[in-house]
């Protein structure tokens, strides 16, 4: 199982181009937000701040989604997924690999976030709360890895793409990672609170903040997880799959 | 089927039906395979060698039937490591090195092989640093059957391993199965290539539209199977039986235009210019599997449906 994390996290790291494109995106919409907004306060927290863990929440669903997802879909294409069936490696280690790579691929785009922030606005953050930060992100990751899994299984190519980009950006919107909460709607603000989008932000500005996490939060969170992960080793034993 | 009486066959399959919605893809096939036998498994396209294997390997499921693997069901069977496969629409993964995806194979399967020696087995010892999304037709091949290769299986499954291969790749391919099964693997594999069974295998299964048509050694089904078609512009002579003529399995008279399928196109031959009649416009063909089959597989009436 470690022989196969540590093949699948250096094929990861050796498409470059794929691994710009995750840390750019969200530093560039900090830029354009934090730009902007530099003062005031933001769901009991600076701003500037607020801003850099909307967005280091955004990074962490965007790459989780996409570093897993189409990848997914494209190797099933190949039929590598299903040699790697017929090898002995069990359905649950490969989901475990999985979620490893997941939570190790939102590192470069959260820490991209994390220093341009502190670049440009140096946000005041004690290292306590940097790291409870860094952690939520880690294990929030896990919701959106196995969304990327569940995507990538049960859809092919091109519209595992556009899939995962609609999820993407959905779940960033109706989460309040784009716009403030208080802009959305009013029904989906109320809805939203099931989305694990919303949750992970929830938890990450409470770790911001030196709150303890809320119970809901990591609920939601553990709930997408179980189901998305359970649907994905449903759809890999399918048949012919 | 009687495999209860035999010890412990490496493959078995019993009455396996399979549809992929309208379309039946196996229909009741029966057979068992013992250990350390090397069987083709042959049919056009489309006659259910690719169902075959991938029941046999847990990657579909038979709608009704049973198929075993070392006395498992095949998911638990591929799952012990003791079984290594080519999969037709197998491949390898893009941005990793030939070595590193042997290596990989060799740590999932707890394989005996060295890295080197498995490399060398497959003549990969050059390809090691070479990206897998770099490789020609023949050597990604050589890499997939180190990956079936690594665990040294008990039971080895190739589906169309040589497709689109030249004829310098193929042999160093199975040289490669040979040296390997050397130490009595059995082996199960998919071709359309009749020359390929006779030359690799054993045993032949011959497969046909879900059906299993024929079972038996290279020699007796290329017997069946293999043959030339004469065409001419005959006028035989009048009450002749073409179909009595030396070497003759097959004939149609369409107006003057004779079609003779036979197993010996030398004797047929001599025998029609020895008969006197006129005859222009000579032409010789060999048979392709398709054409072999439909002679073989039309006269049994059509099992239930």
């Amino acid at each position: 199982m470690i022989a196969f994390a540590r093949f699948e996290i250096r094929r990861t790291l050796r498409d470059s181009r794929f691994l710009l494109f995750l840390v750019a995106m969200p530093a560039l919409l900090y830029l354009l937000l934090a730009g902007f907004t530099n003062s005031g306060r933001q769901d009991g927290l600076p701003a500037s701040v607020a801003f850099m863990v909307a967005m280091m929440c955004y990074a962490a669903i965007g790459s989780a989604c996409y570093a897993i997802g189409p990848p997914l879909a494209a190797e099933r294409a190949r039929g590598w997924i299903r040699q790697l069936r017929i090898m002995p490696l069990a359905g649950t280690s490969w989901l475990a690999v999985k979620l490893v790579q997941g939570a190790l691929l939102i590192l470069p785009g959260i820490t991209v976030v994390a220093a341009t922030a502190a670049i440009t606005h140096s946000p005041d953050l004690t290292p306590a709360r940097w790291a409870a930060l860094a952690a939520v992100l880690l294990a929030g990751s896990l919701p959106f890895t196995v969304l990327g899994l569940v995507i990538g299984q049960a859809l092919d190519g091109q519209t595992a793409n556009s899939a995962t980009l609609f999820t993407v950006l959905g779940l960033a919107f109706a989460g309040g990672l784009l716009i403030p909460d208080s802009q959305l709607p009013h029904a989906l603000q109320h809805a939203a609170a099931v989305l694990p989008s919303r949750q992970l932000a929830n938890l990450a500005r409470a770790a911001a903040a030196g709150h303890t996490p809320t119970l809901a939060a990591v609920g939601v969170l553990a709930a997408w997880t179980i189901a998305a992960a359970g649907a994905a080793l449903v759809l890999r034993r399918r048949d012919g799959a | 089927m009687n495999s209860a009486d035999q010890p412990s066959p490496a493959i078995s399959f019993a009455g396996v039906t399979k549809r992929y919605g309208p379309v039946l893809a196996l229909d009741q096939v029966s057979f068992t395979i013992q250990p350390g036998e090397m069987v083709a498994l042959l049919g056009p396209n489309g006659a259910g060698k690719s169902t075959t294997v991938d029941v046999l390997l847990g990657l579909r499921h038979p709608d009704s039937g049973t198929a075993r693997v070392l006395g498992q069901a095949p998911q638990r069977a591929t799952g012990s490591g003791r079984v290594g496969a080519m999969l037709q629409s197998g491949s390898l993964p893009d941005r990793a090195l030939v070595s590193e995806v042997v290596e990989l194979a060799r740590t999932l399967y707890q394989a005996r092989y060295t890295l080197a020696s498995l490399l060398e087995l497959t003549g990969l010892t050059e390809l090691a640093h070479r990206r897998t999304d770099r490789l020609s037709g023949g050597q990604a091949r050589r890499v997939q059957l180190a990956i079936a290769l690594a665990g040294d299986p008990d039971v080895l499954f190739l589906d169309e391993p040589t497709t689109g291969l030249d004829v310098a790749s193929r042999r160093l391919f199975w040289d490669g199965v040979r040296r390997a099964a050397a130490s009595g693997t059995t082996v199960l594999f998919a071709t359309h290539y009749l020359d390929e069974a006779d030359a690799n295998a054993s045993r032949v299964l011959v497969l046909a539209g879900g059906h299993l048509v024929a079972d038996g050694g290279p020699a007796a089904i290329k017997a069946r199977l293999a043959g030339q078609i004469i065409r001419a512009a005959m006028q035989p002579a009048p009450g002749s039986d073409l179909r009595a003529l030396p070497g003759v399995l097959a004939a149609t008279v369409n107006g003057a235009e004779v079609e003779l399928r036979t197993s010996d196109p030398d004797r047929t031959l001599h025998a029609m210019y020895r008969s006197g009649a006129c005859i222009r416009n000579l032409r010789l063909d060999g048979a392709s599997l398709e054409e072999a089959l439909i002679h073989l597989t039309t006269p049994p009436a059509r099992s239930t449906l």
